[in-house]
């Protein structure tokens, strides 16, 4: 249990801070196979992806930049069926027991070093149902001999344009250079350096890799937008829908993909 | 004497107590070298008190010898070889397992030096011996021979205060060393421009300003006849200045000391050579290597087959664990900068558990309410976090290869969500931190490279055969609960019309708390 303490240190510089942007990432699942003849597999699952404005209003239908939120993901995704079912990570159930000889995994762990198999297994990540409620997919198989198959499924994704964000980040960026261009100016004259180094001692290396991408996008919406951005009034969605939708495609009835094979195989 | 006074007197327990006062106390290493700093010879360095029962009744008294030794202050000077002796006189002296007369009678003892403490067949003595001490300092050097210099370099300096250290042994024959230190103080002594500026390395913390509220060190080790081993060390309250270099530098006076005696076998003998007490070999190609060089049939099974031979059959476990240990990050370890940022890692417990089985072995982390500071030192303007305590567990587990299966490696992390904010001046200093730290690691990798360069010796050897053997099966999970980054402006240069929208992630947030 996080303490109450601990809660109110980490939330007391709001009172001295002005929140601009929130870029959050929900329920990320990974798992990295090696089989015995060389294979790598890796899975990539994200739940849901969401990048707030937090300088617009709360009932502003600006707040949302970007989104992934589809209809699987937005009643909890694959993570909160997950979280249901592990105990919370507390330090009394999960630390470490004394036993008739040495130490021991409490039986928290245990439970959660099972579940994390479970939800981590390989044909988890090849159940279409399972996988349903991220938005997020990302598969890779390489095999021992070079080639590679690559997957991207996204299922919906909206971005939004709205100038006054995009004003205020760049003066918070803008800001932030001052500050850092020592450090920048620094690293980057040691990373010449190694860089130099590191392709002196190298010697050029022939590419033989052969890989195939699929991606599967079911849609992309991006809005461009002209909105009074701190109006106090309250407006409705409707009045203030998108100036121009520069680019939306999608196919949420059937199963159409995107598909992009390429294969490169060297002299 | 009366009749129920004579009864008392003959079921009241009698002990022999000798107490043992040696002044002057002087260590010297085989060298003649002078190990500890010898103060006035006339006052008392070491008052031993012996206790062990006599009459009936004395073999129902477990332990039997009771040992209290108390040293004045102690100050001891090692250098490598030194300490490597010492540590050779504690093991093979007061714990040499050859002392419990277990094994097997049809054994042969030809190759152990047996220093008769126990009698075959009797039951094994029992003791408990007390080492305690107000202060202890022990400075450790590198002398002419093993500097890169070629001069003699002070490396460490480790002060304790009211340390004590116990080792019992009961009828059970398992040992159980513990060891308590009120205060442990690490600096290290090099002079080294790289990270001069920050000598103290680990120190306890006081938690209230201008109060020293020493904290405690505590290790276990409990050893069974047959070698299984459980070792534990717990630090409380500590803090940490995480100069990775000069850890390493620490580190590195510890690695690669001889850990056992060499043993040779009778067959060996004809390609040894004996010069005053020393034996040495002549050539390290053995008997046994010439044999397998000669079945060249199958060498991968028969590397196979020494490297099973080669696998520990004791358990071994450790467990290192940390309770309110904060462990600061710098930018700049020379000290020169007029800024220097630093990054404090708080946690509120961390448990790190290592265990070897056999043919298996298991790691496992659980660290719990990780905060993160950013700062200056000497002025640590932030007081508030820059994550929400945050908690992670994970294991890694790894069997190694027998002949009728490949090595095998499981692994899983798991995280809760992670709610983070970032301001100008906090990301700034992280940047900074991260960078000096880096350059920190780049630097010591690259002195690392050019050291083994120069001095190939087996042990580096050894560690490129390790790092060829190829894991043929793993798997790795990684589960998150999140990430949320919340983007700051601490210039207090607000956006028009937008304060409002401050306070609502705050209000938000601790409604769900």
């Amino acid at each position: 249990m996080r303490s109450n303490i601990a809660y109110s240190r980490f939330f007391l510089l709001y009172l001295l801070l002005q929140a601009l942007i929130e870029f959050s990432l929900v329920g990320l699942r990974c798992s990295r196979v090696v089989t015995q003849s060389h294979d790598v597999k890796t899975f990539v699952t994200l739940d849901r992806l969401e990048l707030t404005d937090l300088l617009q209003s709360e009932d502003s239908p600006f707040r949302i930049m970007v989104s992934s939120s589809n209809t699987a993901s937005a009643n909890g995704g694959f993570f909160s069926s997950f979280v249901g079912v592990v105990p919370a990570l507390s330090w009394e159930s999960h630390k470490m027991l004394v036993s008739d000889w040495g130490f021991q995994l409490s039986s928290s762990m245990e439970t959660l070093r099972e579940a994390i198999g479970y939800a981590c297994a390989f044909d988890k990540f090849a159940d279409h149902s399972s996988v349903q409620a991220c938005d997020f997919v990302f598969r890779n198989l390489s095999h021992g001999n070079g080639i590679s198959y690559i997957e991207l499924s996204l299922s919906h994704l909206t971005a939004q344009w709205n100038p006054s964000t995009v004003i205020a980040f760049q003066r918070f960026l803008g800001r932030m250079k001052k500050f850092t261009t020592n450090i920048l100016t620094t690293s980057a004259a040691d990373k010449n350096v190694e860089i130099a180094s590191s392709n002196s001692s190298k010697a050029p290396e022939s590419a033989d890799v052969i890989f195939s991408v699929k991606a599967d996008i079911q849609s992309v919406s991006i809005y461009l937008s002209k909105y009074a951005p701190y109006c106090q009034s309250q407006v409705s969605r409707q009045q203030h829908s998108p100036l121009i939708t520069i680019f939306s495609f999608g196919f949420p009835q059937q199963t159409k993909n995107i598909n992009k094979d390429v294969f490169w195989i060297p002299k | 004497m009366k009749g129920a006074d004579k009864r008392l007197s003959e079921w009241t327990q009698w002990f022999h107590n000798c107490r043992l006062e040696l002044c002057g106390l002087d260590i010297q290493s085989w060298d003649d070298g002078q190990l500890n700093e010898v103060h006035n010879s006339q006052s008392q360095s070491l008052v031993v008190n012996i206790r062990w029962p006599v009459g009936p009744t004395a073999p129902l008294v477990k332990p039997k010898w009771n040992v209290v030794g108390t040293f004045d202050p102690l100050s001891m000077r090692l250098s490598r070889k030194d300490f490597s002796l010492f540590r050779f006189f504690v093991n093979y002296n007061l714990l040499e397992p050859s002392r419990f007369l277990s094994r097997d009678a049809n054994e042969k003892l030809d190759n152990l030096v047996l220093f008769g403490y126990e009698k075959q067949g009797l039951p094994p003595t029992t003791y408990s011996v007390t080492l305690q001490s107000e202060s202890l300092e022990f400075h450790f050097y590198l002398d002419e021979e093993e500097s890169s210099s070629r001069k003699s370099e002070e490396v460490m300096c480790v002060k304790c205060t009211n340390a004590r250290y116990t080792l019992l042994k009961n009828i059970d024959c398992i040992s159980r060393q513990t060891a308590n230190v009120e205060s442990i103080h690490l600096a290290q002594t090099s002079d080294r421009e790289e990270w001069s500026g920050f000598q103290d390395l680990l120190l306890p913390i006081s938690l209230v300003p201008g109060q020293s509220r020493p904290r405690l060190l505590q290790f276990t080790s409990t050893t069974r006849p047959n070698g299984d081993n459980v070792k534990s060390l717990h630090l409380d309250q500590a803090g940490i200045y995480m100069i990775v270099p000069a850890w390493q530098h620490v580190g590195d006076f510890f690695k690669y000391l001889p850990t056992s005696p060499e043993i040779f076998a009778a067959e060996e003998m004809a390609s040894l050579m004996q010069v005053g007490d020393r034996f040495y070999r002549m050539s390290k190609t053995t008997t046994c290597d010439v044999q397998v060089q000669s079945t060249s049939g199958d060498a991968a099974q028969v590397a196979t087959q020494a490297q099973e031979a080669a696998y520990p059959t004791e358990s071994r476990q450790f467990l290192f664990s940390l309770t309110s240990p904060r462990i600061i990050l710098v930018s700049d370890a020379t000290g020169t900068a007029d800024v220097n940022s630093c990054v404090t890692l708080h946690m509120a417990n961390l448990h790190y558990h290592q265990s070897t089985h056999l043919n298996q072995s298991a790691q496992s982390v659980i660290c719990h309410g990780m905060e993160i500071f950013a700062g200056q030192i000497g002025n640590p303007s932030s007081h508030s976090s820059l994550i929400c305590p945050f908690s992670v567990c994970g294991s890694l587990s790894k069997s190694l290869p027998l002949k009728t299966r490949p090595q095998v490696l499981n692994g899983w992390i798991w995280m809760e969500e992670l709610q983070a904010h970032a301001a100008y001046t906090d990301m700034v200093s992280s940047i900074d931190v991260l960078n000096g730290v880096n350059k920190q690691i780049m630097s010591n990798a690259q002195e690392s490279k050019v050291n083994s360069d120069i001095q190939p010796t087996s042990d580096n050897k050894d560690r490129k055969n390790d790092a060829l053997g190829q894991i043929i099966e793993a798997k790795f999970d990684v589960l998150c609960g999140g990430f949320s980054l919340v983007v700051t402006d601490d210039s207090h240069r607000h956006f028009a019309n937008a304060q409002v929208s401050i306070l609502s992630p705050f209000i938000f947030t601790c409604d769900q708390i």
